[in-house]
């Protein structure tokens, strides 16, 4: 039962993560979700692009988990809008698809060096 | 006894000590009881604010209409936070505290008022709305020189979906405050093993913030990511002088001086941890610099005292902003100093101009406004002396917060460059205040940096009579927070009404027309950005126009002569409640001449009433008779 917990504790995030940028594409793409969309989505452009890779780096200490992932989220997405701004492209379509990859490949990243790292505790990817 | 029992690590994490320090062992049933007062503060509050009345303020703003449940919402909670600081908490139930805190007083605002405060608010979100359809070049003003944040929500809004940028300027104070407590407490604990100061600090920095740049802007933002490069740089790159282990003799003088600095614990960060954790500061800094004027110096004055005091240890860094700042001048903000060039240079090293632009002259108006900018400068002054108090009194135990002190004097060296309209002191208050209430928590706490093996890893409750110095100066500071914050909410907020007719002004105008306000208290520019916006107050002629009494044919000509400045034909003047109060409360123009002018625009035969409604009126007028 521990070990099921554990497990499920340690998807919790990768999902979370995942998540939000497949529910961020998809209330876009249709045009959809009201007041729920505003939360979803500055939840996931000023958290989850950094959140995911801070996991796969493994900073452990909670306040610069939290520190590290919106500052990069956040920073990572003014520079890219800004370079769109005076490229005079489309502004929202490069920086959904920027602010996605990285979410996935940090999550995708987190999920492999997990599995070479031994499992410690249910914490994933602590160094 | 280890070392790391201390509190005096040499760099292994106390993996096994430190959450014991934290928690020492509370079970569930003890957080809950800890969050009881919170859900009934919450409780209080969400009551309170359905009785107040925004239309009832006076010249203090919202301090003489919240009803006494607020109140005892706000001092609950801040009992409760004391209580729970004196034997440590947990984590969580601290962070639940600090963040019902900046709901209850930093969202107060946004949850009483139907439309976001602040004429800046609403200009800012008709420059996303113009970069919708817009290029960031060539630029309208200076916004358009340093676009990061409006590029950012200009990207953003049609994901978020249309129009929504306003609903999130109505809330984003809230998010905005949350999100600095993590930088915060990542620098706070960089300074300290004590986490009581920790989350006394972030407490006092959210009590002590009436500055009000935490709403809808870049500099909100841009001080958010001031705080994580700071907080980044101080965690991951901060240099460990260890006395005797040092071969040149920079490095034995630094160590020498930093001796009585708290050892804290350093991170055990892998190379690719401090190799990501550099290219975020790198990004952030890049963002500071391409999103607001004055944040990127302050960085460079934060980082500069840092790295030129030895605290931390990548130089380059210094330099590297320097090109930034230098680079982003030099080519994208050209046409910025092109036009302001010779203003900037003049300003630079009048410290006594500079100093009386930002404090003297904002003492005038209102009796009740001029009692909230002496309390805004009591609590300024009150915090900095408890941190001079709490430097001297931890440096007399043998704990100097050296890199603490170089941070909070840092923001000040601006006020020697540029007054920054009138602003330089309030923004060097905000960008010191997380040092100053470090330091200012100091005086409040006991000093100690190591914690007693006596008890097990946990350190010694605060006493009574100290958790009740704390409690009422949490009290009093809540008070004055309110006051300060919202001291002039009377002329910032504004009626739903005065936003429709500011739309209806829209739809009778044309890009033609130039669009004249009395003061700049006005919910305008959300949309058409471009067009000619005007303000009377802020007109060349206006100091000479205050001199005379509005006679309807003197008012005709003022605003002629304001429409005929930009060679345009005719346009329109908008009249709201929020003008006229803003007028008042600073002193614009002498008792009831504002007034006066309406009614005589109103009597005029020049002046054709287009549109009234209980809050807002609007005339057209020929520029020529």
């Amino acid at each position: 039962m521990i070990r099921l917990a554990e497990a499920r504790r340690s998807w919790a995030w990768p999902v979370l993560l995942a998540g939000s940028a497949s529910l961020t594409l998809s209330m876009y793409a249709l045009d959809t979700g009201g007041s729920f969309r505003i939360v979803v989505a500055l939840w996931f452009f000023s958290v989850c692009p950094g959140m995911a890779w801070a996991r796969a780096l493994g900073i452990d200490d909670l306040a610069a988990r939290w520190t590290f992932a919106s500052a990069a989220s956040v920073s990572g997405a003014i520079l890219v809008a800004l370079a769109t701004a005076y490229v005079g492209a489309s502004p929202s379509v490069p920086l959904l698809a920027i602010a996605v990859g990285m979410t996935i490949a940090g999550v995708g990243y987190g999920l492999r060096t997990r599995s070479v790292r031994p499992f410690r505790g249910g914490r994933d990817v602590q160094r | 006894v280890s070392i790391a029992a201390e509190g005096v690590s040499t760099g292994a994490a106390p993996a096994s000590v430190a959450p014991g320090i934290e928690r020492g062992g509370r079970r569930a049933p003890d957080e809950i009881r800890q969050l009881v007062p919170v859900a009934i503060a919450g409780a209080l509050w969400w009551l309170s604010i359905h009785q107040i009345d925004p239309g009832a303020m006076g010249d203090t703003g919202y301090v003489g209409i919240l009803p006494v449940t607020y109140y005892a919402g706000v001092a609950l909670l801040s009992v409760s936070f004391c209580l729970c600081i004196r034997r440590p908490a947990r984590p969580a139930v601290l962070f639940v505290h600090l963040a019902a805190l900046i709901v209850m007083v930093h969202g107060l605002a946004s949850a009483v008022e139907p439309i976001p405060r602040l004429s800046a608010t609403w200009r800012h979100v008709g420059i996303i709305t113009y970069l919708l359809h817009h290029d960031v070049t060539p630029p309208l003003d200076a916004y358009f020189s340093w676009p990061g944040f409006f590029s950012l929500f200009a990207s953003i809004e049609p994901i978020t979906g249309a129009g929504t940028a306003i609903v999130i300027a109505r809330w984003f104070p809230i998010v905005l405050d949350v999100a600095y407590l993590a930088p915060l407490s990542v620098i706070f604990r960089s300074f300290t093993n004590d986490r009581r100061i920790v989350w006394l600090s972030c407490w006092l920095v959210v009590l002590g913030n009436w500055v009000g740049q935490d709403y809808f802007s870049p500099q909100g933002l841009s001080f958010f990511l001031y705080l994580a490069v700071i907080a980044l740089l101080l965690r991951s790159f901060r240099r460990q002088h260890v006395p005797g282990a040092h071969e040149r003799w920079i490095d034995r003088a630094l160590s020498a001086v930093y001796a009585a600095e708290p050892r804290v614990a350093a991170p055990t960060d892998g190379p690719a941890q401090r190799t990501a954790i550099m290219v975020v500061v790198i990004l952030a800094s890049g963002a500071i610099v391409a999103s607001h004027q004055l944040t990127p110096f302050m960085l460079l004055a934060g980082v500069g005292v840092l790295v030129l005091g030895g605290r931390i240890t990548p130089r380059a860094l210094l330099l590297l902003l320097g090109v930034l700042c230098a680079g982003w001048l030099m080519f994208m903000a050209v046409p910025y100093l092109k036009g302001h060039l010779q203003d900037l240079l003049t300003q630079v090293g009048d410290l006594g101009q500079n100093v009386d632009t930002s404090v003297a002259s904002r003492v005038q108006g209102s009796a009740g406004h001029q009692l909230v900018a002496q309390v805004r400068i009591a609590m300024t002054g009150v915090l900095l002396l408890l941190a001079l108090c709490g430097a001297v009194k931890r440096t007399m135990h043998g704990v100097a917060d050296i890199s603490c002190w170089y941070l909070a004097i840092a923001p000040f060296a601006m006020v020697l460059f540029q007054p920054y309209g009138g602003e330089i002191v309030l923004r060097a208050a905000l960008f010191s205040l997380p040092f100053v209430a470090f330091l200012a928590a100091g005086v409040l706490m006991p000093v100690s940096e190591t914690v007693s093996p006596r008890l097990g890893g946990l350190r010694e409750p605060l006493s009574w009579p100290r958790t009740t110095i704390v409690v009422l100066m949490s009290l009093a500071l809540a008070l004055g927070l309110v006051l300060s914050k919202y001291g002039n909410e009377r002329s910032e907020r504004f009626a739903p009404s005065e936003v429709d007719a500011v739309s209806e002004l829209y739809g009778v105008a044309s890009p033609d027309d130039v669009l004249v306000a009395l003061s700049p208290s006005v919910p305008w520019k959300f949309e058409h950005y471009d067009w000619t916006h005007e303000v009377l107050t802020q007109d060349a002629t206006y100091d000479e126009m205050a001199t005379q009494q509005p006679t309807s044919e003197r008012v005709a000509g003022w605003v002629r002569g304001v429409i005929a400045a930009h060679q345009e034909t005719h346009g329109f003047v908008l009249v709201t409640t929020s003008q006229l109060e803003y007028a008042r409360l600073l002193g614009l123009a002498p008792d009831g001449w504002m007034e006066a002018f309406v009614r005589s625009m109103a009597a005029s035969t020049a002046f054709e009433l287009v549109y009234r409604n209980d809050d807002a009126a609007i005339y057209r007028i020929e520029a020529s008779p």
